[in-house]
């Protein structure tokens, strides 16, 4: 024992002796400054620290979130809405304009869904707003000798607008519009409100893409295609055309109705008693209608087809011209056909073109030349002078008396404001769009003059 | 090498608003070149991480600049830009600790807005960039030094796929379009670097 503690006491004389080049001389990679001894006893632990602290928060953090445009089903009674008196309101501003008709000076808007606007346009550079009918799931318009006809969810009405100062309605057929029509015993219908869904819920995604992979390693890969073809598998984007709108037109008497799929007859010869008739069914994708001496154009998302209405009653197929799947409207002169393609959401894998067609053999419809343009929505034919609304680029005017020629005959292009819609009036052209309805001076076809637009109530 | 940095730096110097007494004040840089570390769904991810700082010493303890770089998470190209301050600790010794922090934007410039045949649209977005780094950088014979480092970083990024309603959507209004799904994602990185400092 005491051994042992002679031994101790013996190094610590050693230790205490030795001067502190000797120290530095035995650990040649000591820290030289007392800074840097603290600093190399801290280091592993602020190592130890920072990993500890750092990798349990390292898992990424995903957040996600689908917004939806959806159509919620509104359930309605017929009874409902027959019962209730169709109101004639005082002047509303435009929210939504849907379609333009002229009759005369007035000049009719359809809010879709809501209604229609009287406006009084006598001095077109400044129409005057003067009434709304109120018509609930309305869609489109027509007027003959004074009668508006109107369409109410599965209703078509009638009204007496030989005074527009005081609307009457005449007559309601009911029942011709049956395929809004959920349960037509007990007579419900159904209609579609657009709402905006917004979820978290990871099975609300669609998307066929996935996210990127963030990493490149290969089993990163076939993890991550599994899981883009099950989100592949959970959607896929088939939209259906969406709303249900009829588009309305008259010849000889008659009143042709398109919706989504079919043609419908009515015999107004007699105009505050329009009587059904038939039904034709269209195919898929119907949208615009352009009666032409005795002939209907109808334009759908397939293709135009022609109908042979002189039998008024009983219209016959005489051709239809295919095209790619693309939103089309029509219109037509004696020779030509002019059929605008436009690509856009609803519009599946459209083109953007405008396509002339001979049709002076109206059963053998046959395409001359097709032009690229914007994003042609509706179009307006006054003799030899073609208008084009470009949705959001505006509108352009043409001369068309050589069809071969029509991009170098480019005459004019507004961009200043959106248009969809065109109808060439006696006395002006009257353009809608999203933001409201303009009027141009068209006097001189090559210089138009813009004369009063009636703006929207918002945006 | 050093030429090129020099000159971007005295570009960068001219343009700084602060250059009037920065005049004063002697240049740094310092380029890393790494990895990141971290977890996601489907395990353990490494990417690859570059990135430069150039500055100015405000003391012989504190540099203070500009950040810019890559992080390149698999398919994804992260550009950070960033406000960026160093300290050392003891720049006397051959061994020295430093401490790092960055803070700015992980900019997703380098990805283009794709638009598939379905008309379906994708854009990234980029978000807040945040690091904190401590190290080591050893002193050569010249002025310059090598370092390591370990940092820890956390970046966000949005992902966004939607198909259009309206024919001119607007990328920030949902009501534009039918579906809009958004992502917004999180990488928190562990990062192990090595770098040049002069």
């Amino acid at each position: 024992m005491s051994h042992f503690s002679n031994e101790l006491r013996l190094r610590e004389k050693h230790l205490i002796k030795m001067s502190p080049k000797t120290f530095s001389n035995l650990f040649p990679m000591a820290m030289k400054t007392h800074v840097q001894k603290k600093l190399r006893q801290s280091l592993p632990l602020v190592f130890s620290a920072m990993l500890l602290v750092f990798f349990p928060s390292c898992e990424d953090q995903l957040e996600s979130s689908y917004t939806y445009q959806t159509q919620v089903p509104v359930f309605l009674q017929v009874n409902a809405f027959r019962e209730a008196d169709i109101i004639i309101e005082p002047p509303k501003p435009l929210d939504n304009p849907g379609k333009i008709y002229i009759f005369g000076d007035y000049l009719f808007v359809s809010e879709p869904g809501k209604g229609i606007h009287i406006l009084d346009n006598t001095d077109p550079a400044s129409p005057r707003n003067l009434n709304f009918i109120n018509i609930p799931g309305t869609g489109d318009l027509a007027i003959n000798d004074h009668i508006l006809y109107a369409d109410n969810y599965v209703d078509l009405l009638a009204f007496d607008i030989s005074d527009p100062q005081d609307i009457e309605l005449v007559k309601r057929e009911e029942d011709v519009f049956p395929n809004l029509y959920s349960n037509e015993e007990t007579g419900t219908i159904v209609t579609y409100k657009d709402t905006l869904i917004t979820s978290t819920d990871p099975n609300m995604m669609w998307s066929s893409w996935g996210r990127p992979a963030f990493r490149t390693d290969f089993m990163a890969f076939e993890s991550m295609a599994a899981v883009s073809s099950d989100a592949s598998r959970g959607g896929g984007q088939n939209y259906g055309q969406g709303g249900s709108m009829a588009r309305f037109t008259l010849l000889s008497g008659h009143l042709y109705t398109v919706d989504d799929y079919d043609l419908r007859v009515f015999n107004v010869e007699d105009p505050t008693d329009p009587q059904y008739l038939k039904n034709i069914n269209l195919g898929w994708g119907i949208e615009t209608i352009f009666p032409f001496k005795g002939n209907l154009f109808i334009g759908s998302m397939t293709g135009m087809h022609i109908y042979d209405a002189s039998i008024p009653s009983d219209p016959k197929k005489m051709a239809v011209y295919e095209h790619v799947t693309s939103c089309d409207p029509v219109v037509v002169n004696d020779t030509h056909a002019f059929v605008t393609l436009r690509s856009g959401a609803m519009c599946r894998m459209g083109v953007d073109e405008l396509h002339v067609l001979d049709i002076t053999d109206l059963y053998k419809p046959r395409l001359i030349k097709s032009y690229p343009m914007d994003n042609p929505h509706g179009l307006g034919l006054l003799g030899d002078y073609l208008y084009l609304a470009e949705g959001e680029h505006g509108l352009k005017s043409f001369n068309v008396a050589d069809v071969l020629e029509i991009a170098s005959n480019q005459l004019e292009h507004l961009d200043d404001f959106a248009a969809i819609d065109i109808i060439p009036g006696p006395k002006s052209l009257i353009v809608i769009g999203p933001d409201g309805v303009c009027q141009f001076d068209y006097s001189d076809p090559e210089k138009l003059k813009k004369l009063s637009c009636i703006n929207v109530s918002f945006r | 090498m050093k030429v090129i940095y020099t000159i971007f730096a005295a570009t960068l110097y001219l343009a700084c608003p602060f250059n009037s007494w920065g005049q004063a004040l002697p240049f740094t840089h310092h380029s890393e070149m790494g990895m990141l570390s971290g977890r996601d769904e489907f395990g353990t991810r490494t990417n690859f991480t570059f990135q430069t700082f150039n500055g100015f010493l405000l003391s012989e303890r504190h540099a203070f600049g500009f950040l810019t770089g890559l992080d390149q998470y698999g398919g994804l190209s992260v550009v950070p830009v960033a406000m960026s301050w160093r300290t050392v600790a003891n720049p006397q010794d051959t061994w020295q600790v430093y401490g790092a922090l960055d803070l700015g934007y992980g900019s997703t410039i380098l990805e283009p807005t794709v638009v598939t045949e379905w008309n379906e649209h994708r854009w990234q977005d980029g978000g807040f960039m945040g690091q904190g780094s401590i190290g080591l950088r050893l002193k050569t014979k010249r002025t310059n030094f090598w370092t390591i480092s370990l940092s820890y970083k956390r970046q966000i990024y949005h992902l966004t796929t939607a198909n259009p309603m309206v024919p001119m959507p607007d990328p920030s209004r949902p009501e534009d379009w039918s579906y809009f799904a958004k992502d917004k994602i999180t990488f928190n990185n562990v990062v192990y670097r090595l770098g040049y400092w002069f």
